[in-house]
């Protein structure tokens, strides 16, 4: 069934989906029960049900006789149920994958888009026994308080221009924490860190033959609700949480809406416009910049000093009189000297 | 890993029902034509024609449809392997499989992108692949990273992995040459 949402887009809603768009819509109001089912098309017995469904699945709906229902309490999960009513986006996470355990979003993702998922299609976990991050690492994914998310991208570039979008995603990220109350900065290439302390990993993995992009595998991870003492102790020195840094929980559903809504428009803003908004609004998010950085790849380490990034995102670095140019490795910005 | 070399001629060549002739005028339509590739299966048997810029014309013979072992899918350049009899000579009407002299033999598998090249999927793993490897179409030989967008390069060819470029952990630009794999 279809219906127009906000009077903005139209998508597929479930009839559940659909009560729950409009009942948020009706904040602390009620909603009659003969406008849902005029709305929807059903009779005033079958809303029941379905209200019945939602409060069976978490939900506290009020229901009074007279005056309707009206939403009380949303279930702290991330399955479209809690998405698409909070979703304004045109394809990103219109369809969710959602899983309660599994080895990795990405590794699901990957898997999707090999058997054709379209551009846009998200995978949400509640927890990861395989959470990876860059060369093996892992990412540290406690159950049901973070988000773990992969999107499915199929960006008409050549496979050259891939790398734009991780720090695209990145920029996305800090705007959504800095709008949730975090000073969220970027360390050089996507590490979102409130304090010098990492909130937020981006994974990124491409599938591509020479001359063109098959599709993309984005992979978020952010720390939401996870308390800094409940890290283990390696990570609990260096990260942090949204919670941590603004000192109450987190409505993970609204969180995931807003990043999924500030992802598609700067997606939008890309295939538009370039890298060239990207970079601008990178430098200004960016703590790396202007700093004394040490980078770590495999084999090597490199200091210098951060003087920009280039129009591939790659670091510039200078060493003594050389500039180099950094494309992956191990960023430790070192302590800036302070008059 | 067991390996299955192709037949030679010398050794009887392994049949084929698309003759020499067929081929041949084949070839001699595609040239007087628009086509640029030309793709032609008969039960086990496959034919590759790819005219255009870089030339090359493969000839795969017998893909296996149960491999046992990924080497038995043999895939010959033409101008390699003329003991399929199916090379066409000088005289022939194609131009493509002439093999510039002096080229080394065997498939360069080149870099999407400019990156950092990475032998194994972490530190301390063993790389994906070794000089002397048997690879399969489509196996990971190495991951190209920029800025935490990484690619898994894949083989477009099964064969032996002859040369391995570049070092690990050092830049790469795009086009680069990383391996060299002979089919």
């Amino acid at each position: 069934m279809t219906i127009s949402v906000a009077g903005v887009e139209t998508v597929e809603l479930s009839n559940e989906e659909m009560i729950l768009s409009f009942l948020a819509e009706g904040g602390d109001d009620f909603v009659s029960g003969a406008a849902l089912s005029d709305k929807l098309g059903l009779s005033r017995a079958a809303v029941w049900k379905h209200v019945e469904t939602l409060r069976r699945l978490g939900y506290r709906i009020d229901a009074q006789p007279s005056r309707g229902y009206r939403l009380i309490e949303v279930p702290d999960r991330l399955t479209s149920l809690e998405l698409a009513p909070l979703l304004s986006t045109r394809e990103l996470g219109r369809e969710i994958h959602h899983f309660e355990t599994t080895g990795s979003t990405n590794a699901e993702a990957w898997r999707l888009a090999e058997e054709g998922a379209i551009n846009g299609e998200v995978v949400i976990a509640e927890h990861q026994t395989e959470g990876r991050g860059r060369r093996g690492r892992t990412w540290v994914s406690p159950k049901g308080s973070n988000l773990y998310l992969s999107g499915v991208l199929r960006p008409e570039i050549p496979p050259a221009r891939a790398a734009e979008l991780t720090l695209l995603a990145a920029v996305a990220l800090a705007e959504t924490l800095r709008e949730a109350g975090a000073p969220a900065t970027i360390k050089w290439p996507n590490d979102v860190q409130i304090d010098g302390r990492k909130v937020a990993g981006i994974l990124t993995e491409l599938s591509a033959d020479v001359d063109r992009v098959h599709f993309i595998v984005l992979g978020i991870g952010v720390n939401l609700n996870t308390a800094p003492r409940d890290f283990p102790p390696d990570v609990a020195e260096v990260a942090t949480s949204l919670m941590a840094a603004r000192g109450q929980p987190v409505p993970r559903a609204l969180f995931t809406a807003a990043l999924l809504t500030s992802l598609e428009a700067w997606l939008d803003r890309w295939a538009d416009q370039g890298f060239g908004p990207v970079r601008s609004a990178w430098r200004k998010l960016s703590s790396t910049l202007g700093q004394e950085v040490l980078v770590r790849s495999d084999a090597n380490e490199l200091r210098g000093v951060a003087e920009d990034i280039d129009d591939s995102g790659a670091l510039l670095l200078r060493v003594g009189n050389k500039l180099e140019r950094v494309f992956a490795g191990d960023v430790e910005q070192l302590r800036t000297k302070k008059s | 890993m067991a390996t299955k070399k192709p037949a030679t001629a010398g050794s009887g060549a392994a049949p084929t029902s698309l003759d020499v002739e067929a081929l041949r005028q084949i070839v001699e339509i595609l040239e007087s034509s628009e086509v640029t590739r030309l793709v032609w299966t008969n039960g086990k048997e496959k034919v590759s024609i790819r005219r255009g810029t870089p030339p090359v014309t493969q000839v795969v013979q017998h893909v296996a449809a149960a491999a046992p072992s990924p080497a038995v899918s043999v895939m010959t350049p033409v101008h390699h392997s003329p003991s399929t009899g199916l090379a066409p000579r000088s005289s022939a009407p194609v131009r493509a499989p002439v093999a510039e002299a002096g080229e080394k033999k065997g498939h360069l598998i080149t870099s999407p992108f400019v990156g950092t090249f990475y032998r194994s999927p972490a530190p301390d793993q063993p790389s994906f692949c070794e000089v002397g490897s048997q690879v399969k179409k489509g196996q990971v030989l190495c991951i190209v990273e920029a800025m935490k967008l990484m690619n898994e390069i894949e083989s477009e060819i099964a064969g032996k992995v002859t040369e391995c470029l570049v070092q690990n952990a050092q830049p790469v630009e795009f086009g680069q040459p990383l391996f060299r794999i002979e089919p």
